[in-house]
């Protein structure tokens, strides 16, 4: 009578062990894809926010650059719009170079968002946020100018704060 | 007799499995480790270039470019200047040298990494000596 409990033994074991080995196998893939995609989800998290503040910093000084023979400005335009102006004479017609923060539907899933913006228009054309082109996703743009110096205060769209100094070179500039 | 044959072809192929499994993660794992380093790099890159700027930027308008690194939190060690960040070192060497018509002030902000230099940005300033008329 206790022979077939004997024979039966092993194969149990055997079963368990099978049992045991699969759990691991799917415990294992699991952890794995996990893994993976969270390692996946920061490098792409951290590289757009390293793209967005990388073209902010380009934009802002490469403006400034370009143009600090004009004057350089903070203009407060209504709406809660602080503008970064870099203002240029030609021909007796002042031209606005201005960039500032104000909301506008994201391309991919259409809410609206908050991006960094660029217009550049006459002193006879009215100052119209949407008009400008934007540029990329930003939270808060915050211009300061002190003793010939140039600071924006940026803060890009996951919350990671930076500050863009420039020394203004030319005489017309920072008022 | 049949089916224990039967469960050891399958105990032997689910080892397989899980060998050749373990194979491929652990080439995965060193990829992922290698992904998450590189984004690492290029997170310290990005910061220590937008650092690097702004500390040109403040030398280049300042008659004291000790002060300013002093307020930075910088600290001379071996005639170059030092502040750590957060995964990366700022490392700024500065150089003046007199001539006839006046002061070269040239100067080299890098960020380093480990041994590895990230960024090296070189900038210089000719302040000229004043002529009395």
């Amino acid at each position: 009578m206790s022979k077939p409990v004997i024979s039966r033994s092993p194969r149990i074991i055997q079963s368990v062990f099978v049992l045991l080995l699969l759990s691991l196998f799917a415990c294992l893939s699991a952890f794995l894809v996990t893994m993976g995609a969270q390692i996946y989800r920061n490098t792409v998290d951290s590289a757009e926010v390293n793209n967005h503040s990388r073209i902010a910093s380009a934009v802002i000084r490469s403006s400034v650059w370009a143009e600090d023979g004009g004057d350089v400005e903070i203009e407060q335009m209504g709406e809660g719009i602080t503008a970064l102006s870099v203002v240029n004479e030609y021909d007796g017609v002042k031209y606005y170079k201005r960039l500032y923060c104000a909301m506008d539907s994201d391309p991919l899933d259409g809410e609206p968002r908050s991006f960094l913006w660029e217009s550049y228009n006459s002193e006879d054309v009215e100052f119209i946020p949407e008009n400008g082109e934007s540029l990329c996703e930003l939270n808060s743009f915050v211009p300061s100018i002190e003793n010939n110096m140039l600071k924006v205060e940026l803060e890009t769209s996951n919350g990671t704060k930076s500050t863009i100094r420039m020394a203004l070179r030319t005489g017309g500039a920072a008022k | 007799m049949k089916s224990r044959s039967r469960s050891n072809t399958l105990l032997i192929e689910l080892l397989l499995v899980i060998f050749f499994f373990m194979c491929s993660a652990a080439i995965l794992v060193q990829v992922f480790a290698n992904a998450k380093l590189k984004s690492r790099t290029a997170h310290a890159i990005n910061a220590s270039m937008l650092d690097a700027e702004n500390i040109a930027e403040d030398l280049y308008s300042t008659d004291d470019p000790d002060a300013v690194l002093a307020d930075y939190g910088f600290t001379a060690e071996d005639g170059n200047w030092k502040l750590q960040k957060d995964g990366y070192l700022l490392k700024v060497a500065l150089k003046t040298e007199e001539t006839e018509s006046g002061t070269l002030r040239s100067y080299e902000v890098s960020g380093i990494e480990g041994e590895q230099t990230l960024i090296t940005l070189p900038a210089t300033r000719f302040i000229p000596r004043e002529v009395s008329p």
